[in-house]
């Protein structure tokens, strides 16, 4: 018995050694619980009301796909709506309209470094050019012509977005508005996502009106001086600029007419509806139709409102004068043709004059106004009095043979070649017509001479076609409808034309548009 | 009536009573040296032989600290391994304590919550201490602050606290043969729920970590919400990290929690037999994964608690 209680105790000894040896105390949990998370919840911003009161009016706005623009135009299907319902026309530049927006298949129709065809020709007549995110730069022609339209009065709308590549600033950059390499977060206070990011500060009046806050999706700053529309708070920062607060991913040029925005997923379904982007959307519609565009001679025929007028000086010039009508016919316009009687002196409705030299006198106040004055030598005057008389061209004196092949041609009695006559008689007489010009001089004048003036009234334009015979009128015509005439402009308002001498066919030579 | 003893009965009374306090205190000093001289031989002898050790865990087990690695992305092979060791020391009796090992970019969202859950429930019962080698991002800090303490080097990378998606796309295809009955049958949500669903469980996130860190953590969760990576010395300072030490810093620290000495160190995966594949090795990344979330990111989103390298344009 004392064996066994021997044994027993040495075995718990043996224990008792065994748990000291390995426990020296007790694991005490602390109170674990995995955290809460049924209450966490995102709650969508609801959507402000706006409005839409417009008047309408008409005009063009042409949108660029010419430089491999990564948009699609689903994309612009809610501001497109706003502009087509305020009458006016959208047309689109260029481009592969299958490539819209995948910026890998290449273009059919330009390359980087090539001109976008039609861009000067549209611009003629847009009032408002959009460029959305072109990922080919603009080449320096293309920005002088863009330039030049804005100088004109024409509005330019400037879209990018951080998440696609672009090239803006390569147009944008002229305008002074640079769009920063950054985006734009708040960590703070967004909708759903750190980069969609609140504006709520911004400029009075103009686009911004009716603006107390929107929302952008992965939007940028723009640099512009003292340019900017709307505002960031001091909670929104950017991923590149250090400055809090006072950031704009909305901006206007300085001459107003330049508009920059940096994200474009505010204008598409549903982001649309969030806030007061909807307002937003419809104070940009109403920008970019309120025209304030004016036309110089180089935009002809779209300076032309509908229904122009054409006046022609007398029956002579009826024929010259259906031809124009049925030009303008072709394009679109209704122009009324009737022979001239009065010129309106507040320049209320378009006006075509088509005339010779000597019916100058008919529109001596407009000529005025640009400084103009034509005189034509007695002799021309009784010339072509006489003419008007007795409804023949009246033979012009013999001129002494240069050679002997023309005496005998004399001899013969038959006719003398008009040009040898026409060289003696340069040689000999003074010219029958004297222009001159203010700022100047006298132009030199010589056979097959036209002039074009485009005067500027209160609301329409007064266009005037004078030449020195009814062949160099149709020749001046015809370099009007062929475009050909802005070889020969003196500058935006005037346009001499000379009918070459020989017979091969006239190569207008390019020009710098005088400014 | 007086009880009768016999005169042997009474000589044994009288020694003892004789002896008394020496007697008693003897048998005390005898007792602890007997003690003594067991844990000696036990410690020197018995525990460390195969079958030392194997005879007196019959009788009381040596304790063990477990070790559990997280070294690769999480996704769903990752989680089924780290649930089954997980549960091995939770159920094993031996293991008193475990200590996770965690070098991981991170990777599926709920693989990881999955991790994070079982821990939590280890914690309960036992000590779980991290330690971080070259980095515990997103997901994998995610299920370190799931422990009672976290270890890592001075230049550990930590953090980046945050949401990656795969969004449904804009456009569904529709076709004249395959029919859904409803707009998202396919998608599942729109994107712009979708967008919101990321910001929910990027909130959850940063929960879980404020709760997981409590008042130890000194950064406001608007710097959580950035995604920054901190190394060591700065996740330190911040509270994102408990200590810097070694990995054999938290298996100390484990011990001590656990209240144990002379412990034993068992890697579970080797003694489960559990081999990580080549592939996860190589890119972290299971294959089978990635031809389920090919076809399944097509259709639904998906969404990852993992460090991705910026792609660069310039």
């Amino acid at each position: 018995m004392r064996k066994l209680i021997f044994l027993l105790v040495v075995v718990l000894l043996f224990l008792a050694a065994q748990t000291i040896f390995f426990y020296q105390g007790r694991y005490q949990a602390p109170p674990t619980a995995p955290p809460r998370l049924d209450d966490i919840y995102v709650t969508p911003p609801p959507s402000g009301e706006y409005s839409e009161r417009y008047r309408r009016e008409t005009g063009t706005v042409v949108i660029d796909r010419s430089h491999s623009n990564s948009f699609s135009i689903e994309e612009l299907n809610v501001p497109l709506m706003r502009i087509m319902s305020r009458g006016f026309a959208v047309e689109y530049l260029g481009g592969n309209e299958e490539a819209a927006g995948n910026p890998e298949e290449p273009p059919r129709f330009v390359g980087p470094e090539e001109k976008a065809p039609g861009l000067e020709d549209r611009l003629r007549y847009a009032d408002t050019l959009v460029i959305i995110l072109p990922q080919w730069a603009f080449t320096e022609e293309e920005v002088e012509t863009v330039k030049e339209f804005v100088g004109k009065g024409g509005k330019l709308l400037l879209v990018a977005d951080p998440t696609r590549h672009h090239h803006i600033n390569s147009i944008a950059a002229e305008f002074g508005l640079i769009f920063e390499d950054d985006y734009l977060y708040n960590l703070k206070e967004n909708d759903g996502n750190f980069r969609n990011i609140y504006v709520n500060q911004f400029r009075e009046g103009g686009i911004a009106q009716n603006l107390t806050r929107i929302a952008l999706y992965s939007a940028g700053s723009i640099s512009s001086p003292g340019g900017g529309i709307a505002f960031t708070d001091t909670n929104t920062l950017s991923s590149r600029i250090t400055a809090r607060g006072g950031l704009s991913p909305l901006a206007l040029s300085e001459d107003g007419r330049v508009l920059a925005i940096f994200d474009l997923t505010f204008m598409a379904e549903p982001y649309n509806n969030v806030l007061d982007n909807n307002q937003l959307i419809s104070n940009l519609a109403d920008w970019l139709t309120e025209s304030q565009r004016s036309f110089t001679l180089p935009d002809f025929p779209y300076f032309l409102k509908e229904r122009p007028r054409i006046a022609y000086a007398d029956a002579q010039m009826l024929d010259s004068g259906l031809r124009l009508k049925n030009s303008l016919l072709e394009q679109g316009k209704s122009p009324e043709l009737e022979e001239h009687e009065e010129t309106p002196a507040d320049g209320t409705e378009d006006l075509i004059f088509i005339g010779l030299f000597k019916d100058a006198e008919k529109v001596a106040e407009v000529l005025e106004r640009g400084g103009i004055s034509i005189t034509v030598t007695e002799e021309e005057e009784e010339k072509e009095a006489k003419e008007e008389e007795t409804g023949e061209e009246i033979e012009k004196p013999e001129a002494a043979a240069p050679n002997g092949e023309e005496e005998a041609m004399a001899e013969d009695g038959e006719e003398t070649p008009p040009e040898a006559i026409a060289e003696d008689e340069e040689e000999e007489k003074e010219p029958p017509v004297s222009i001159k010009i203010e700022g100047l001089g006298e132009v030199f004048q010589e056979e097959g001479t036209s002039i074009l003036y485009l005067s500027r009234g209160k609301d329409a334009y007064t266009l005037l076609i004078l030449a020195d015979s009814e062949k160099t009128m149709e020749t001046t015509l015809k370099q009007l409808e062929s475009g050909a005439f802005r070889s020969w402009l003196v500058n935006q308002e005037l346009a001499i034309y000379h009918a070459p001498k020989s017979k091969e066919p006239v190569r207008p030579v390019r020009r710098p548009a005088a400014r | 009536m007086k009880r009768i003893y016999s005169v042997r009965q009474w000589r044994i009374w009288r020694g003892l009573k004789q002896w008394g306090v020496w007697g008693g205190l003897g048998y005390a000093v005898l007792a602890l040296v007997a003690l003594a001289i067991g844990y000696v031989i036990f410690d020197t002898a018995i525990a460390r032989t195969k079958i030392g050790s194997s005879i007196s865990d019959r009788f009381i087990a040596r304790p063990t600290i477990g070790i559990i690695k997280l070294d690769t992305s999480i996704f769903s092979f990752t989680r089924d391994m780290m649930v089954e060791m997980l549960r091995y020391a939770r159920d094993s009796d031996s293991i008193k304590a475990v200590v996770l090992e965690v070098e991981s970019p991170g990777g599926g969202v709920t693989s990881t919550e999955e991790i994070y859950l079982d821990i939590m429930r280890l914690r309960e019962e036992k000590p779980v201490v991290a330690s971080i080698g070259m980095g515990a991002l997103s997901g994998a800090y995610y299920v370190a602050v799931a422990s009672n303490y976290i270890y890592a080097k001075p230049t550990s990378f930590i953090g980046n606290v945050g949401v990656w998606i795969t969004l449904p796309p804009e456009r569904e295809e529709l076709s004249e043969d395959i029919i859904p009955t409803g707009p998202f049958k396919s998608s599942g949500s729109s994107r712009r729920r979708t967008i919101a669903w990321q910001e929910m469980v990027k909130q959850g996130f940063i929960r879980t970590v404020v709760s997981g860190r409590g008042d130890k953590l000194r950064m406001s969760q608007e710097e959580l919400s950035k995604a920054e990576i901190y190394i060591g010395m700065e996740a330190l300072r911040y509270g994102l990290i408990d200590e810097l030490g070694s990995t054999s810093d938290a298996i100390e620290r484990a011990a001590a929690m656990a209240g144990i000495t002379n412990y034993r160190v068992l890697d579970i995966e080797e003694e489960l037999d559990l081999q990580t594949p080549f592939f996860l090795l190589s890119s972290g990344e299971n294959p089978q994964d990635q031809g389920a979330l090919s076809s399944f990111k097509d259709i639904v989103p998906l969404y990852y608690f993992m460090y991705r390298a910026p792609e660069v344009t310039r």
